[in-house]
């Protein structure tokens, strides 16, 4: 039973979503969204075992003072103070505190501050008060004696440390840092690696010069003073209806590269991927792949 | 010499891609962009929707690849608010939300006719597996599912910008700004496959030649490839945004590179003509 129950579970669940797939059935479309709701809760319990996880090896790294743990400090600094800041404040550029119908009423003069109103409504079913959303049921045709509405009150701050501080002083620098420094040891590397060893690298770097070169305006300009030197030449040895004088040939070229031997490449790799993921999906399908369900 | 040029410490590379970058930013260098069919594609779609079209935008992208995409929404948002369309953002990336904030704040004055819940919406994140592709799914069969509420916590359904958009097969297209995954191949497989919703995509300039495929097949109508892709869409609506004005760096940074190479080249096949044996 411990095999038999997972495996019917995942044989009907992937047969669920296979069909709502191929087939336009309203109730199968509901189903898979269930299926849908279900892996989102699934994968809430790895993002739980995730986290346990990467505190229990920094945690491991600090207290054996393992090479670079200072990093690890820092690690677990920046997780804390994020979730403790987001969840005091939220994560919005603003958060909102409920306020008293005096206090709204006495900020409502004050132009700085900011507040809203918000009207909640509520079915009155068996004595208790069951809360709705206007969107969902038709209140005008419901009697007064089965529904009511309250109003709250808020007034709205900004969110200085989560929004201002952890994400825009902080988070967004980082990242783009990051990112930035990319093209710098792309470069370093391209000196030190990229040389025409072989064919294929040949091949490579002839490739890379052209897309480099077309994908930047600056190929017009390069392109412009080779056909000033080159133009002369083809126009004595070329016939005159296969030259047609551009400057964007460096771009049209690396367009030529991007879209036929590029998009042939990735089209290989992506559906060699695609049919292997096929071939594994069927095998845990149909049962014969047990690996998930683990050893004992 | 040349044992120095070719053991050259990275330091130098760096100071030199510095420059490269910086000076141009720092003097403003702008060059005109080529065009690039697969932005003029999307620009064009864009162009001749009819006013009061449905865009739907999805900042599937955090502050990592903000200097690439961001550009893009800005530019996108500013050619769909001059063509009166309305704008439905949302989220696979927890930060994309904040990034449609701030693509909002900083074109929102330029049309100060548009008004948020009526021309513009926010509809925030939706969280789901990495794939993307059950949120995807969600969006196309309910997507007041998806967001009940919107960014500011607002009952989603009580917008006038939500009169019929039930769902992403009600949008006229979905641009996915996508810095990796969930992003582009789950609004492919999911929107696009299965619907045969219009998708356009924004990527960054490293993962932009896998895209191609897509594009070449159909099932991208536009495609936006990194910080190039920004500046051609910016060109193209007349805009004069940091993509343009990034380009100019790009440009050096690119010469560098290419320079560095022909030298460690020129280098190595001097060095191989050294070592080879001389038969006299």
């Amino acid at each position: 039973m411990k095999r038999e129950v997972p495996l019917l579970i995942t044989f009907f669940s992937c047969l669920i979503l296979l069909l709502d797939f191929v087939i336009r059935n309203e109730y199968l479309a509901r189903l898979a969204a269930a299926i849908n709701d279900y892996v989102s809760i699934l994968a809430t319990f790895a993002l739980v075992l995730g986290l346990a996880s990467l505190f229990g090896v920094h945690f491991n790294r600090i207290y054996r003072k393992r090479e670079n743990w200072g990093f690890s400090i820092v690690l677990i600094l920046g997780f804390v103070t994020a979730v403790l800041f987001s969840s005091l404040y939220g994560v919005e550029k603003d958060y909102e505190v409920p306020i008293s119908l005096d206090r709204y009423e006495t900020l409502q003069q004050d132009s700085s501050a900011s507040v809203r109103e918000e009207t909640v409504h509520y079915l009155l079913i068996g004595g208790k008060e069951v809360k709705v959303g206007q969107e969902v049921f038709e209140l005008d045709t419901i009697g007064p004696e089965h529904k009511k509405k309250k109003v709250f009150y808020y007034q709205q701050h900004p969110n200085f440390w989560f929004d201002t501080f952890i994400f825009q002083n902080v988070f967004t620098p980082l990242g783009a840092t990051m990112f930035s420094l990319l093209a710098f040891f792309m470069a370093s590397a391209a000196f030190r690696a990229f040389r025409a060893k072989s064919i294929p690298a040949t091949l490579l770097l002839i490739s890379a010069f052209f897309v480099m070169l077309g994908r930047v305006p600056i190929g017009a300009f390069v392109g412009e003073w080779l056909e000033f030197l080159v133009l002369p030449i083809m126009q004595m040895t070329l016939p005159e209806s296969w030259i047609s004088p551009s400057n964007q040939w460096f771009s049209e070229l690396a367009g030529f590269i991007m879209n036929v031997p590029n998009a042939a490449g990735q089209r290989a790799i992506m559906i060699g991927a695609a049919l292997g993921m096929v071939a594994a999906s069927l095998r845990i399908w149909i049962g014969l792949e047990k690996e998930h369900l683990g050893r004992d | 010499m040349l044992d120095f040029i070719e053991n050259l410490d990275r330091r130098y590379v760096f100071v030199l891609i510095a420059l490269a970058v910086a000076l141009p930013l720092i003097f403003k260098v702008t060059l005109p962009m080529p065009d690039d069919p697969q932005v003029k594609n999307l620009y064009d779609f864009v162009e001749n929707l009819k006013p009061g079209s449905k865009i739907a935008i999805s900042f599937d992208y955090d502050p990592s690849s903000e200097p690439e995409l961001h550009p893009m929404a800005l530019a996108i948002f500013h050619h769909a608010f001059r063509k009166k369309h309305k704008v439905y953002a949302m989220a696979l990336y927890p930060a994309g939300p904040s990034m449609a904030n701030d693509a909002f704040a900083q074109v929102s004055p330029h049309h100060p006719e548009i008004k948020y819940g009526r021309d513009y919406i926010n509809l925030g994140f939706y969280y789901g597996p990495n794939t993307g592709l059950n949120q995807v799914a969600v969006f196309c069969s309910d997507i007041l599912r998806a967001f009940p509420r919107d960014e500011k916590k607002e009952v989603t359904a009580t917008y006038p910008i939500m009169e019929g958009f039930r769902n992403l097969k009600d949008a006229d297209v979905v641009i996915s700004l996508s810095a990796g995954d969930p992003g582009v191949p789950a609004y492919v497989s999911e929107a696009n496959a299965k619907h045969g919703i219009n998708v356009a995509a924004g990527v960054t300039a490293v993962s932009a030649p896998r895209f191609y495929a897509y594009y070449n097949s159909g099932q991208l109508m536009g495609l936006l490839g990194g910080l190039g892709g920004a500046a051609s869409y910016e060109s193209f609506v007349n805009v004069k945004g940091k993509a343009l004005q990034g380009m100019g760096a790009q440009s050096f940074a690119h010469l560098v590179i290419i320079l560095l190479i022909i030298i460690s080249n020129g280098l190595y096949l001097i060095r191989k003509r050294s070592e080879e044996p001389r038969w006299s």
